[in-house]
């Protein structure tokens, strides 16, 4: 049901229903998107093929409850950085995951990618609002920057299309965690499955990437000058707050920071 | 128009509540355009993300005079209220590479193929203005500003813009220096500072260079409607508003809007944005 004033949203934020993070380090990667999932506590595995999420996976933050009537909803957090420094931390529905792909070939990869009849996607079915991200596993690609596209099918069900050229490899776009946001075709506002990548030219490493594939669900700004981030919908710093989610999702998050930092806290849940 | 009533309907509404048909716009853009690296910007000076690639995908250069909306190519898609609801915009986030002001507008007319050589008058909507703008008509608030689609000249010259106001009086007129150092690069945007007592623009009637800057390159005209202003203190750190809490209170989202992005970068990077936009309806 939803919240019916403040009061009640200042109730739920008292029932302390916190979903927690801990990172093991920090996350080696700065001013871009970067995955925060790969140094959650317990370290969970590079992926070797496509793996549907859910809030069961090591990927996810821990102890998202059930809800009963309702939707579980994003209704704050309580956040700490590493160092004193302003970080955007964006709550994602992580759906698929997907590694082993190799930053040298420049022939279409096809292998065992997300989407399809094979590993469909496990939630937002439609694609609506997906959006595909490259994400760069335990070693780092090559230093030489190139350009990717991917083949995806996209929002309505249309295969075959084609993502815009976008950098990959070299500074910035080459360090472990990194998310490497992909641009769709014109018109197109989501992607249900991805059946090709295609680097232009070698990284020069083979490293190891895989594809994402992640809807967004609110935005952080952490920003506070003692590293110490109580987060609300109401003092600030959260925009779409109280976004609800399925029962399953794989909640989890990426970081984009001004410096190379690890992060831990808990986004506080509440049922709307 | 019925105004959001207090903090606790839009907390129910942000919750689904009484229609509120809660919507997070997320959106990115990559400094590329259509698939090659970006122009690099002037710190401190305009830039246009209109072309940029990313989610949405760019926009076109817009070839004659057109009234943009959300189904153009480049428009950040969102979902228009219906039921006789207005959406409002109650929260911005940006993370960008570079630090600067980024302004959040909807793009309410547009032309481009104007040329860098030309001393002669150059058409815009002309007198009486077609195409007319169709939302914020009145042009109360309106800014107007040039936006470079292929380089122009390395010669300094001045444009003088002729337009009507918000109170529709015709013929009113306005400068700006156009061509030369910073004021020629792809995608810069130049915004045009109206006459002395005018505070917005219904429509541009025609713009006419002094002199010619040396190319004719491809440059164009925007009129726009700013919605929210970003400001990033740092390259990677959030920028956000919430208009809950922050003035000028919480803007409404026309259901025809074509949301587009400026930004006054903070350093001669090419910016690269990740954002959110958080509305609900009333």
């Amino acid at each position: 049901m939803p919240i019916t004033d403040y009061d009640e949203y200042v109730d739920l934020l008292r029932l302390n229903r916190g979903a927690d993070f801990q990172m093991s380090g920090a996350i080696g990667k700065v001013n871009r998107p970067a995955a925060m999932w790969r140094l959650f506590v317990p370290a969970p595995a590079n992926p070797t093929t496509s793996v549907a999420l859910d809030k069961t996976s090591e990927v996810s933050l821990a102890q998202v409850p059930n809800s009963s009537t309702g939707k579980l909803a994003v209704l704050g957090g309580r956040l700490n950085t590493g160092s004193v420094s302003s970080v955007s931390m964006t709550v994602v529905d992580l759906l698929t995951y997907h590694g082993g792909m190799d930053a040298t070939v420049t022939s279409e990869q096809t292998t065992n990618l997300p989407g399809g009849s094979t590993a469909p996607l496990p939630r937002h079915t439609s694609g609506a609002g997906v959006m595909i991200g490259l994400m760069i596993h335990q070693t780092g690609v090559g230093s030489t920057a190139t350009t990717v596209t991917v083949k995806y099918t996209n929002q309505a069900g249309t295969a075959n299309r084609v993502s815009t050229a976008t950098s990959f490899g070299g500074t910035g776009f080459r360090e472990t965690s990194s998310l490497i946001l992909i641009p769709l075709q014109a018109g197109d506002t989501g992607a249900r499955s991805v059946e090709g990548v295609t680097l232009a030219a070698t990284t020069g490493a083979v490293g190891n990437f895989g594809v994402v594939l992640f809807k967004p669900l609110t935005v952080l700004a952490l920003e506070s000058t003692t590293g110490a981030m109580p987060i609300d919908a109401i003092t600030g710093g959260m925009v779409g707050a109280m976004q609800s989610f399925d029962d399953n999702a794989c909640l989890s998050c990426f970081a984009i920071s001004t410096v190379n930092q690890a992060l831990l806290g808990a986004l506080l849940l509440g049922e709307v | 128009m019925a105004a959001i009533p207090d903090l606790s309907a839009i907390i129910n509404r942000q919750s689904g509540g009484n229609n509120g048909n809660p919507e997070n716009i997320f959106f990115f853009k990559v400094p590329r355009v259509a698939g090659a690296a970006a122009t690099a910007p002037i710190a401190g000076r305009g830039a246009s993300l209109w072309t940029y690639d990313g989610m949405p995908a760019g926009g076109a250069v817009p070839t004659s005079a057109a009234i943009p909306d959300n189904t153009t190519q480049g428009a950040l898609p969102f979902t228009a209220a219906t039921g006789g609801r207005d959406k409002y915009l109650i929260g911005a986030h940006i993370a960008p590479l570079t630090a600067g002001l980024y302004l959040l507008y909807d793009r309410l007319f547009h032309i481009g193929g104007l040329s860098g050589t030309s001393t002669s008058n150059q058409t815009i909507q002309n007198e009486p203005p077609s195409p007319a703008l169709t939302r914020n008509t009145s042009g109360a608030g309106n800014i107007v500003f040039y936006e470079v689609y292929t380089q122009i000249g390395n010669t300094g010259t001045t444009l003088t813009m002729t337009y009507t106001n918000q109170a529709g009086t015709t013929g009113r007129t306005a400068t700006i220096d156009i061509g030369g150092a910073n004021f020629r690069g792809v995608t810069r945007a130049q915004r045009i500072p109206l006459a002395a007592g005018d505070t917005g623009v219904r429509a541009v009637e025609k713009i006419a260079l002094t002199a010619t800057t040396g190319i004719a390159g491809d440059f164009g005209i925007t009129i726009a409607q700013p919605l929210a202003w970003i400001p990033v203190g740092a390259a990677g750190s959030p920028g956000w508003r919430d208009y809950t809490t922050g003035l000028p209170g919480i803007p409404v989202i026309d259901p025809a809007a074509c949301l587009s992005l400026l930004c006054m970068p903070a350093a001669a990077t090419a910016p690269e944005v990740w954002g959110c936009l958080g509305t609900v309806e009333n």
